[in-house]
């Protein structure tokens, strides 16, 4: 109940605060921003005086502001163009008109803005977390048809693909999909275990950018940010009045397989539809993905990596009057046909197919107020409606007829639904304090085969604060506080963080952080239940939940900041410890029946430093990385002998976009080298050290302007031809092996595809 | 222009939406109805057979199956009568909603003299709802034991609904007379062995675990005595092979010790029935083991009982084990229950059972799901062939001199399928087949078709062929 209280106090006293503000105004100040060209500049904010009074250009470029009489100052500022500064004194009367401003577009274009962590968007640099981003120049440049190609080069992030299922997983500073929080426009993404499949389940044709943030990020965005988060930020249709479409085409081999628009190879079709009128916005859009699978060294149907077809869908209508309030709501739907073929039975000719069918229903609705420069609320709900369903056929070659499998359990179909809600608010006290607080609401629930029936479903909700200090004009301080609570089983008490940023000089940012994490137990983990032959696992209600420390700081330094050659360079550093792991063992109450315990412990440890740079027509990033993981059988030196208490992994990865501005043509290469990853493995009552081996991922590609309505990108995908890393391990044999080699990738491939942009203005 | 333009592209995204929304339909199989195979041998020593007529899959509705009766050389009535009664050569079959076969019974007259010349046949003729005939729609019974010179069959292992990996019935299999025979894991808890041994085992398709308590009397024996009760479970450890009988089935070495002639040395054991492969946990039970002569006694009673009761069982050496099932509805009960045919009269056994893995440097009890123990106690004998060596078609009387007969009661074992791999396809194996040699000689090929729904089969319900290559002599 006191939560409630206080929730209130939060959401509905604050903003009443601000509104009982006196008015009494007499002139009206108008004007116009433009840029160097002349052409008006949108969203651009006109701060009155002291943050008396704001408002945001439309897309004419015009402002107006009410006031009393007087001398007053403007400051209008842009995320794109460099602040200006305009003192004037009104007479009496009632309209007064600012001369045209002209706004220079920043030269730094390394300067970027990020959402994640913030109420508002903000200059990277400004931003007290360290954030990475995956622009919108590198996704355009890459061709990518989905995210896990782009995230593949990243430092930091390893990603594993089951064969079996289908599915690839990520892993971020060593630790695995169910620690990394994958948010899309800030709300969690669905998944229906520890994978993180959603990630391969959204349109990359409607993404802007991805904002990656290392280290637990729970206090703002609750369980699941141990390791971090991947805020993955959708296209915004930005100017008033237009009509424009888009479309995509592309075809990628299959390392040298490849039919033409369905079968071998990747086959990527995307519409997109954009019409804004007056303050409404609308959108729609349509990408199909298809892969026909890749044999590798199978002979017969069955593939080594399973066709797949991707149907994605995506809807918005918006409301913006482009000063105070915007809204709006958004569907993503997903439809997706995983095949497993079988191998033909000589004994019977016939074959056994699976068709792994999900759907997601994925519903938003945004809304954000600010009535002031001051004072900010934003409403976010969503709800998810998520199934994956396996139909078993059997096909039988003697007479082509395909008919349903009546095995028992062969046509399982889980629905997983998540109801989310998040109210953030912000406020400024004065330009020393701003905070932002707010509260959310997850409640999960699931239904299939394996989860406990009757399974009651899960409810958290928390509180958070996170106000934001300036104790000098160079020290900002952040700490940070979440109050959750959970319906099932008791979540931590307080999750608390602190982030420090000090600007030493101009060219030099120090930033710290320290920060605790969590992990709900999920419903799999408390609720699980599957019995069969040669399984017994049930799920524990009594789980707690995962936790995290975790400290992380980093040193930036503008080496060069010159109009021909800019250079920026960051040195950082991690650690993080978890605690009370979930992991499956054997129950003590019934050996016979295996359970999920609070019981591992974990590490990270290690250091980077990225270089940024930018001279002339060339922008080239190089990062390296050394991860240290944690040895779990460190500890037990009387069993195993004196042992290393980490593992290392060094990681090298480097961005090099060249744009030869007379051809109208952009060069991409991205590369990263993965190290060995050595793994300490238990062989019976011995350990030792398995290796998997290092490789180099790199990808090539042209981009070239043809004409006004169409962009020619073509490229090189895996230019190394990884295909499978081998693995030292030796525990190949048993059902449950992990050992053998670790499949990567299908191979070198190509892509060749075309961009349609036609837009009304 | 452009609103029509926007409509066109609108509507083109709505009709996607809605088409995307529509799963493609895939019909069920065919259900049909036939006999396991078109041969059988009714021997001499039986007096009765039972002819499983098997369904693709359950009946949704009550079936009716009109079967026509020839007899040859015998007369219905006089030397044989059938279960469902004929009439005018006719049996009228009929199998409830939501079973997936039916059974017709023959049974012979006491008393009857038969030259072995005589026969029976069965004819599906007509079956109601949506079954059809099958391509095996007959069936001659032939009044001696015959040889098979091979068949195809399929084993029911399915009770009910159950998961094909934890089917509830064992099958023993006859292949000289084209027999199959299905009892439910559960219906039994204990054998006593009909050999000069005085063994009893528990059982291992129901993963039983039995403990000794340094009690002789029943009535002194308490909840208090089976504390922890995770000492009677089966943990993937080595010790828990104290728990159970020899995986290899080595009678001197049952979890049980031999019943001594010495009353006072027969402790009372607690017996743990098992809930292996799916099967509902039931009460456990204290039970004592005494001699009688050339039988045993049986006393048993609930944990928590102050008194007990008794059965007594006799030798039969027909048998390998006489069983014993213990059931609790309104009173604890003991009964004989019949779950193994004579020891001449199978030669195989496919059900859920407990055998071993390496686990680390060690071996732990672990149960296999199909897994084929070949009757080694009576004289069966098996081996495998690699396809690679010779063809399951081509193999012929000629490679038998070469070849070696192993008398591990696992030289099938589960070696024939694979149900989790990352290099080979979950299914029968096909590249190879067995040759199995009978407790009468007779040597016969064995070629698994399907048992998972991985290769087109059904999971608990196995199907082979097999071939005479060499009769008994």
């Amino acid at each position: 109940m006191k939560f409630f209280v206080l929730l209130f106090s939060i959401c509905c006293i604050t903003p009443a605060y601000c509104w009982s503000q006196k008015s009494q105004p007499t002139v009206k100040i108008v004007g116009y921003v433009y840029d160097a060209n002349k052409k008006p500049v949108l969203g651009a904010t006109i701060i009155l005086d002291k943050n008396l009074a704001i408002n945001h250009t439309d897309s004419l470029g015009r402002f107006e502001i009410k006031t009393a009489p007087g001398d007053h100052t403007l400051n209008i500022s842009h995320l794109s163009y460099t602040k200006q500064h305009i003192d004037l004194t009104t007479g009496s009367q009632k309209i007064f008109t600012v001369a045209d401003i002209i706004l220079l577009e920043k030269t730094d274009t390394l300067e970027e803005y990020v959402v994640t962590g913030q109420f508002e968007p903000m200059a990277l640099k400004n931003s007290i977390y360290q954030v990475r981003i995956i622009t919108s120049e590198q996704i355009k440049l890459r061709g990518a048809t989905t995210i896990q190609t782009l995230l593949n080069t990243e430092l930091g992030i390893r990603l594993s693909n089951d064969l079996t299922l289908g599915t690839t997983d990520i892993q971020l500073l060593g630790m695995s999909g169910q620690n990394v929080k994958i948010l899309l426009d800030g709300i969690p993404m669905t998944d229906r275990g520890a994978t993180r499949e959603s990630l391969g389940q959204i349109d990359i044709n409607t993404i802007d950018r991805i904002e990656i943030v290392e280290g637990p990020m729970s206090v703002l965005y609750g369980t699941d940010a141990l390791a971090g988060v991947i805020n993955i930020i959708t296209k915004q249709g930005k100017s008033k009045d237009n009509l424009s479409v888009s479309a995509r085409f592309q075809e990628e081999t299959a390392q040298n397989s490849y039919e033409a628009l369905s079968g071998n190879g990747v086959h990527n079709q995307n519409v997109n539809l954009n019409w804004n009128h007056n303050y409404w916005q609308t959108e729609a859009g349509i990408t199909r993905n298809n892969f026909g699978g890749w044999s590798g060294e199978n002979t017969g149907r069955a593939k080594r990596w399973m066709p797949k077809d991707q149907m994605l869908y995506h809807a918005t209508i918006g409301f913006n009057n482009t000063t105070h309030f915007k809204t709006w709501y958004r569907l993503n739907m997903t439809d997706e046909d995983l095949q497993s073929l079988g191998n033909i039975n000589p004994n019977n000719n016939k074959a056994s197919d699976k068709n792994y069918l999900t759907k997601r229903y994925f519903h938003q609705i945004q809304a954000e107020y600010t009535p002031s420069s001051k004072f900010g609320i934003s409403l976010v709900g969503s709800y998810t409606d998520y199934s994956r369903k396996t139909l078993s056929t059997n096909i039988d070659f003697n007479t082509g007829k395909r008919t349903l499998s009546t095995e028992a359990g062969s046509q399982d179909k889980s629905t997983f639904k998540t109801a989310f809600s998040r109210v953030t608010t912000q406020y400024k006290a004065n330009e020393f304090i701003a905070i932002i607080a707010g509260a959310d609401y997850h409640n999960n629930s699931s239904i299939g085969a394996r989860i406990m029936v009757n399974a009651p479903p899960i409810t958290e909700y928390a509180l958070f604060i996170a106000p934001e200090f300036k104790v000098w004009h160079k020290i900002s301080l952040r700490p940070g506080l979440r109050l959750p609570r959970n319906s099932q089983y008791k979540a931590p008490t307080l999750v608390p963080s602190l982030n420090a940023k000090w600007t030493i000089s101009e060219s030099i940012n120090f930033r710290m952080g320290y920060a605790r994490g969590f992990r709900s137990p999920d419903l799999r983990e408390l609720y699980f239940t599957f019995f069969d032959a040669s399984h017994s696992i049930t799920g524990n209600p009594d789980l707690k939940a995962e936790f995290s420390n975790s400290l992380n700081g980093s040193l930036q330094y503008v080496v060069l900041n010159k109009t021909s050659v800019k250079w920026t360079t960051t040195i950082g550093g991690f650690y993080n410890v978890f605690n009370d792991l979930i992991t499956t063992a054997i129950s003590a109450k019934d050996p016979a029946i295996t359970s999920y315990i609070n019981i591992e412990k974990y590490q990270t440890l290690g250091g980077n430093m990225n270089n940024n740079l930018q001279y002339k027509n060339l922008q080239l990033t190089i990062g390296y990385q050394n991860i240290g993981r944690y040895n779990r059988y460190t500890t037990e030196t009387e069993l195993y002998g004196e042992l290393p208490t980490y593992t290392w992994t060094p990681e090298l990865n480097s961005n090099v976009i060249y744009n030869f501005r007379k051809l109208k043509t952009q060069v991409n290469f991205a590369f990263k080298f993965s190290g060995k990853l050595p793994v300490y493995e238990i062989d019976g009552e011995t350990v030792s050290l398995t290796k998997r081996g290092a490789f180099s991922m790199a990808d090539l590609g042209f981009s070239k302007d043809l004409g006004k309505l169409l962009r020619l990108n073509i490229g090189v995908r895996n230019l190394f031809n990884v295909t499978n890393l081998t693995n030292t391990s030796s525990s190949t044999t048993g059902a449950h092996s992990s050992g053998g080699s670790v499949p990567m990738s299908y191979g070198r491939s190509y892509f060749a595809g075309i961009a349609f942009h036609w837009s009304k203005k | 222009m452009n609103r029509i333009l926007t409509k066109t592209l609108f509507a083109f995204l709505t009709l996607t939406f809605l088409y995307s929304c529509k799963d493609d339909e895939v019909p069920l199989p065919d259900n049909l109805i036939t006999f396991s195979s078109n041969e059988v041998g009714f021997s001499d020593s039986e007096q009765e057979i039972e002819i499983p007529l098997q369904l693709t899959r359950a009946v949704e509705n009550t079936t009716t199956l009109m079967i026509d009766l020839t007899a040859t050389g015998l007369t219905y009535g006089n030397e044989f009568t059938t279960l469902p009664e004929a009439s005018n050569n006719s049996i009228s079959v009929i199998i409830p909603a939501g079973s997936n076969e039916g059974i017709v019974k023959i049974i012979k007259k006491a008393d009857v003299f038969l030259t072995g010349s005589e026969s029976i046949q069965l004819k599906i003729q007509t079956a109601s709802n949506e079954v059809l005939v099958g391509s095996t729609a007959s069936v001659d019974i032939k009044f001696a034991s015959i040889v098979s010179s091979g068949s195809t069959m399929q084993l029911n292992g399915i009770i009910d609904t159950e998961s094909g990996s934890s089917a509830g019935n064992s099958v023993f299999v006859d292949l000289s007379n084209n027999q199959s025979s299905a009892v439910a894991r559960s219906s039994w808890d204990l054998g006593f062995a009909n050999s000069s041994d005085f063994r009893v085992i528990i059982n291992n398709t129901s993963s039983a675990t039995v403990k000794m308590v340094a009690k002789s009397d029943l009535n002194t024996v308490t909840a208090a005595d089976t504390i922890p009760a995770a000492s009677w479970s089966l943990g993937y450890t080595p010790e828990s092979f104290d728990l159970i009988d020899d995986v290899s089935g080595d009678l001197s070495k049952t979890a049980m010790a031999a019943v001594s002639s010495t009353d006072a040395d027969n402790k009372v054991y607690i017996l743990n029935p098992g809930t292996g492969g799916g099967i509902a946990p039931r009460p456990w039970w204290k039970i004592r083991i005494l001699r009688k002569g050339e039988g045993y006694t049986l006393q048993y009673a609930r944990i928590n009982a102050t008194t007990f009761q008794s059965i007594d069982i006799a030798k039969n050496a027909e048998y390998h084990f006489k069983y014993v099932g213990l059931t609790s509805n309104a009173t604890p009960q003991a009964a004989l229950v019949s779950v193994e045919p004579k020891k001449a009269n199978w030669d195989i056994k496919w059900s859920y059972k407990l055998y071993q893995t390496a686990f680390g440097a060690d071996y732990i009890p672990y149960a296999f799901s199909d897994l084929i123990v070949t009757n080694t106690a009576a004289g069966v004998t098996a081996a495998e062939i690699l396809t690679s060596d010779v063809s399951y078609t081509a193999f012929s009387e000629g490679h038998l001199t070469s070849l070696t007969f192993s008398s591990d009661p696992y030289a099938i074992g589960a070696n024939w399928r694979v149900t989790s791999s990352s290099t080979e396809s979950v299914g029968v194996r096909t590249d190879r087949f067995y040759v199995l040699k009978d407790s009468a000689g007779n040597v016969y090929k064995i070629k698994f078709i399907s048992f998972h729904a991985n290769d087109g089969g059904e999971r608990g319900k196995p199907k082979f062929e097999y071939e005479l290559v060499k009769k008994g002599s």
